[in-house]
């Protein structure tokens, strides 16, 4: 019996998901990477929060390896340490194995902060399930 | 504001070491072993663990608010091309390719070691408001 066959493409909800911009991990992040203040890049911290990094694992699927492949940021307003809400849309390609994210991180009443969007090609890591 | 033409004096990026990556990875919460791990990055085709991207695009911000303290980054967006390894440096340009009284565009490039760019993106200033 063969596998059932894969849209070429699937779009996604992203989130939302409340992702906390913690005073020390902005400092800590400042500091590895030499800017002043909140780094204009931080909010790419707030996508390892554990819940968008669950979700962002189950769009990819087992086995493959994601590398990092373009990324954009657009800041609308200064990120202070907060609370925050991280939502938006995905789309996951087959033909290359591709996965985009478009996202904006806001405040819990909906003023946008930054906007990123975020694309990881997919690289098999073995048989391709 | 800055003028079209003009470029920012070329930054040396670097050299990052297995300490400044982990640091990296610590703050950021990218975890993906490929960059900490020489063994495994030796299995992957790598003579030495590749750095995070996102570490290179993040040193862009500092370079450019040291160079035009005057003005702040309000986008910045590119593409992660040749890898740069641990314990190497890479060469930051950047020129400005089109500019008006609110907002300057810039070519960015990070150029390593090898033929391929590390990195290759614009920039967008603005002026920073009065007080910020």
């Amino acid at each position: 019996m063969s596998a059932p066959e894969r849209p070429a493409a699937e779009a996604f909800a992203f989130g939302p998901f409340d992702a906390t911009a913690d005073a020390t991990q902005i400092a800590a992040f400042a500091r590895a990477t030499g800017a002043a203040g909140a780094p204009f890049v931080f909010p790419i911290a707030l996508m390892a929060t554990p819940a968008a990094r669950a979700a962002i694992a189950d769009m990819i699927g087992p086995g493959f390896l994601p590398v990092h492949e373009s990324q954009s940021f657009e800041a609308e307003a200064p990120l202070a340490p907060g609370v925050y809400v991280l939502a938006g849309t995905a789309r996951r390609e087959r033909a290359p194995e591709r996965l985009t994210i478009e996202a904006r991180v806001t405040t819990p009443p909906g003023t946008t902060v930054a906007r990123l969007r975020t694309a990881l090609r997919l690289f098999p890591t073995g048989p391709t399930p | 504001m800055i003028a079209r033409g003009e470029s920012m004096p070329a930054r040396t990026l670097g050299p990052f070491d297995a300490a400044a990556v982990a640091a990296y990875a610590a703050a950021s919460g990218d975890d993906n072993p490929l960059h900490v791990d020489a063994a495994l990055a030796r299995a992957a085709g790598f003579s030495a663990p590749p750095v995070h991207g996102m570490l290179i695009m993040a040193a862009i911000e500092p370079a450019l608010a040291q160079w035009r303290p005057d003005l702040r980054l309000k986008r910045l967006s590119g593409t992660f091309a040749e890898p740069l390894l641990v314990g190497e440096d890479a060469r930051l340009v950047a020129r400005v390719v089109r500019a008006d009284d609110r907002e300057a565009l810039l070519r960015v490039s990070v150029q390593g070691p090898r033929r391929a760019p590390c990195f290759i993106g614009e920039a967008t200033l603005a002026p920073r408001e009065a007080g910020a």
